[in-house]
C-alpha cells in the first residue's frame, strides 16, 4: 500500500504543463485513492459499529433528537393546543377518555383566560393526525423549532 | 536664504519620491490602484453581503495593504525559489510585518491548527451512526479531480491545476495548504487568488448548490424521509479520531498533518477530560491563526502577480469545482437511493463538499422545500463532516502525485 504510492510519488512535475494521458490517469488515481481510504473507514465503522450494538443491546435508547424539544415545548407551545380545543364544541363526546390529560389542558385554558379575562372549556379532545411523518405533533414542533435556525 | 529655500525644496521633494502617492501615479502604479479598488469590493462583500466576514475582511484588508506602494509590508521577491527553496534567512532580516507572518502559511503551520480548532467543534456521530456517508464524502470530491482535468486541459500547469482543482473541496484551510505547498510564487497564479476564490464561493454555496439539486433530482427523491440515526455511545466516538488518523495517515500520509489535528482535536472534545485545551483551540488559537492566515494570505495578492486572465480562471474554475463537486455527491446520492431502494434521499449528496455545515444546511433546506415535515440536517452532517476528511485525502493525494 505505502510502497505502491512511493512509485508514484512526485511524478507529475509542477511547473510543466500536462498532457493527456497525464491529466486523467491523476484523475483516475485521484479518485481511486480517495474512495479506498474512505471504503476503509466504512469498512471499519461497519464492523466497529456492529460490534457496539451487540456489546450495548441493553442500551437502546430514544434518538436524542427527540428528546432535545421535550423540556422546551411547556413554555411555548399551550396556545395552539388550548386554542383548537375550545371552539370545538360541537363533537361532545369522548372527553371522559382521559381525565387526566383534560385536567392538564383545562390548567393551561385556566392561565391562559386568567390573561386575557374570557372563560373557555373543553367540549371534547380528539386525536390529532400525524400527517404521515411518523412524530407526534410535539415532536414536530419541536424538530422544526431546532432546525428553524438552518 | 537661497540655502534655506534649496534645503526645502530638497526635503519636500525627497518626501514626495518616498511617498506612495508618487508611486501610485509613476509607471505600473494603476496596477495597484485597480487592486486596492479590488480589495474594497472584497471588503464590500465581507461587510455589506456577510461573505465569509471572518476570513474575506482579513484577506481583502491584506490585499489593500500589500498594494499600498513603499508600505515595504509584504515582499514577493522574498519568497521565490533559490535552488528551490525560500530563502527563509533573508525573509527574516528584511520581511515586513505581513512577510513574518506569511510564514506560518508558508512553512503549513496555520491550517493544521485550524483544523484543530474544527476538530473540537466537529460532532461525528452522524458519521459514525451512517458509515455509507464516508463515500458520499469521498463522491464530491470528484469536483476537485474533475476540474483538475478542465484545469490541465485548459493548459495551466501541474501545480496550478492542482491548486485550483483543491478549491472544489469547498475547505478554505486545505485549499491554502495544497496551494502554497505546490505554487512557487513567481507564477501568475499566488495562494491569495486561491484562498479568495475558495471562500467567496463558500459564501456563495447557498446559491451555487440549490439550483443544481432542484435540477438533478426529482420530486419523488427530494421527499425521501431517512430513518432515524442511532445513538454512538461515548466509546465509539472516541475511537473513531484515533482509528481515522491511523488508517488515513498509513495510506496517504501527506494528508496527515490536517487529519492528524483534525482527529486530535475531535479526540480532545470526545474525551471530556480537555475542557480547557478545547475552550482554547476552538476559540482563542483558533481566531489568532484565522487573523494571521487571512491577512498575510490576502497579501500575496499583488498586483503584478494578479493581474493576468490567469486570475480570472482561476475565479472561472472554482465555481466550476464547487458544482462539480455537488454534482457528483448527488450522482452518488442517486446511486445509493436506488440502491436501498428509496432510503437514501440523494439530497444529503450535495453535502459532501465539505463546506460545514453550510452545504448540509442547504441539504435540509431544499428537502424541506418539497415536504417541510423532512429534517434531513443530521443526516447531511455526515457527508458533510466526511467531505472534510475526504477532501484532505484528496488534497493528500495532489501533493504527493505532484512535485515541486
Amino acid at each position: 500500500m505505502y510502497s505502491a504510492f512511493i512509485l508514484f510519488d512526485k511524478v507529475l512535475k509542477g511547473t510543466e504543463k500536462m498532457n493527456g494521458t497525464q491529466i486523467v490517469s491523476m484523475t483516475v488515481i485521484g479518485l481511486l485513492v480517495v474512495f479506498s481510504a474512505l471504503l476503509l473507514l466504512v469498512l471499519f465503522l461497519a464492523c466497529s459499529g456492529s460490534i457496539f450494538r451487540k456489546v450495548q443491546p441493553g442500551k437502546k435508547q430514544p434518538a436524542p433528537q427527540k428528546k432535545a424539544p421535550a423540556p422546551a415545548k411547556p413554555q411555548q407551545k399551550p396556545a395552539p393546543k388550548a386554542a383548537p380545543a375550545a371552539p370545538a364544541a360541537k363533537a361532545a363526546a369522548s372527553a371522559e377518555d382521559d381525565s387526566e390529560v383534560v385536567a392538564v389542558i383545562m390548567a393551561a385554558i385556566a392561565a391562559m383566560s386568567a390573561a386575557d379575562g374570557k372563560q373557555y372549556a373543553v367540549r371534547s379532545v380528539r386525536q390529532v393526525t400525524r400527517g404521515g411523518s411518523g412524530r407526534s405533533i410535539w415532536a414536530q414542533a419541536g424538530l422544526s423549532d431546532l432546525t428553524r435556525p438552518f | 536664504m537661497g540655502e534655506i529655500l534649496d534645503f526645502l525644496t530638497n526635503t519636500v521633494g525627497g518626501l514626495w519620491n518616498d511617498s506612495g502617492l508618487n508611486a501610485l501615479f509613476s509607471s505600473g502604479g494603476w496596477k495597484n490602484l485597480i487592486m486596492i479598488l479590488i480589495s474594497f469590493v472584497f471588503m464590500y462583500l465581507a461587510i455589506a453581503k456577510g461573505f465569509e466576514p471572518l476570513l474575506l475582511l482579513p484577506i481583502s484588508f491584506g490585499m489593500l495593504l500589500t498594494n499600498l506602494p513603499m508600505a515595504e509590508m509584504y515582499h514577493p521577491e522574498l519568497w521565490v525559489l533559490v535552488d528551490g527553496h525560500v530563502d527563509y534567512g533573508t525573509v527574516l532580516r528584511e520581511g515586513g510585518l505581513l512577510d513574518i507572518l506569511y510564514l506560518g502559511v508558508k512553512l503549513q503551520l496555520y491550517p493544521p491548527l485550524i483544523f484543530l480548532g474544527i476538530g473540537c467543534m466537529t460532532d461525528f456521530s452522524p458519521l459514525i451512526a451512517n458509515p455509507k456517508s464516508f463515500l458520499l464524502g469521498a463522491a464530491a470530491q470528484g469536483g476537485i479531480f474533475f476540474t483538475f482535468i478542465v484545469a490541465g486541459l485548459l493548459g495551466f500547469t501541474a501545480a496550478e491545476a492542482g491548486s485550483i482543482a483543491i478549491i472544489g473541496g469547498a475547505d478554505g484551510p486545505t485549499a491554502i495548504y495544497v496551494s502554497t505547498r505546490l505554487l512557487t510564487g513567481d507564477g501568475a497564479i499566488t495562494t491569495g487568488n486561491i484562498a479568495l476564490a475558495a471562500y467567496t464561493y463558500m459564501a456563495l454555496v447557498p446559491i451555487i448548490q440549490p439550483p443544481i439539486m432542484r435540477f438533478m433530482t426529482s420530486k419523488k427523491e427530494r421527499s425521501v424521509k431517512m430513518e432515524q440515526l442511532r445513538t454512538v455511545s461515548k466509546t465509539e466516538r472516541i475511537i473513531f479520531p484515533i482509528a481515522v488518523t491511523i488508517i488515513v495517515s498509513l495510506l496517504v500520509p501527506s494528508a496527515a498533518p490536517l487529519v492528524g489535528m483534525l482527529m486530535f482535536g475531535n479526540l480532545l472534545k470526545e474525551s471530556g477530560v480537555a475542557a480547557r485545551l478545547i475552550d482554547t483551540a476552538q476559540n482563542a488559537l483558533m481566531n489568532i491563526i484565522t487573523i494571521f492566515l487571512g491577512i498575510s494570505v490576502g497579501a500575496t495578492t499583488t498586483a503584478n502577480q494578479i493581474f493576468s486572465l490567469k486570475f480570472l480562471g482561476v475565479m472561472f474554475l472554482g465555481v466550476c469545482a464547487f458544482s462539480l463537486g455537488t454534482a457528483s455527491g448527488l450522482v452518488l446520492g442517486k446511486i445509493m437511493y436506488r440502491v436501498t431502494g428509496g432510503k437514501v434521499n440523494p439530497l444529503i449528496g450535495s453535502a459532501g463538499v465539505s463546506a460545514v455545515p453550510m452545504a448540509a444546511r442547504i441539504s435540509q433546506k431544499v428537502g424541506a422545500e418539497t415536504d417541510p415535515t423532512n429534517f434531513l440536517l443530521m443526516h447531511a452532517m455526515g457527508p458533510n463532516v466526511a467531505g472534510v476528511i475526504g477532501s484532505a485525502v484528496a488534497a493528500g493525494v495532489l501533493l504527493s502525485v505532484i512535485g515541486g
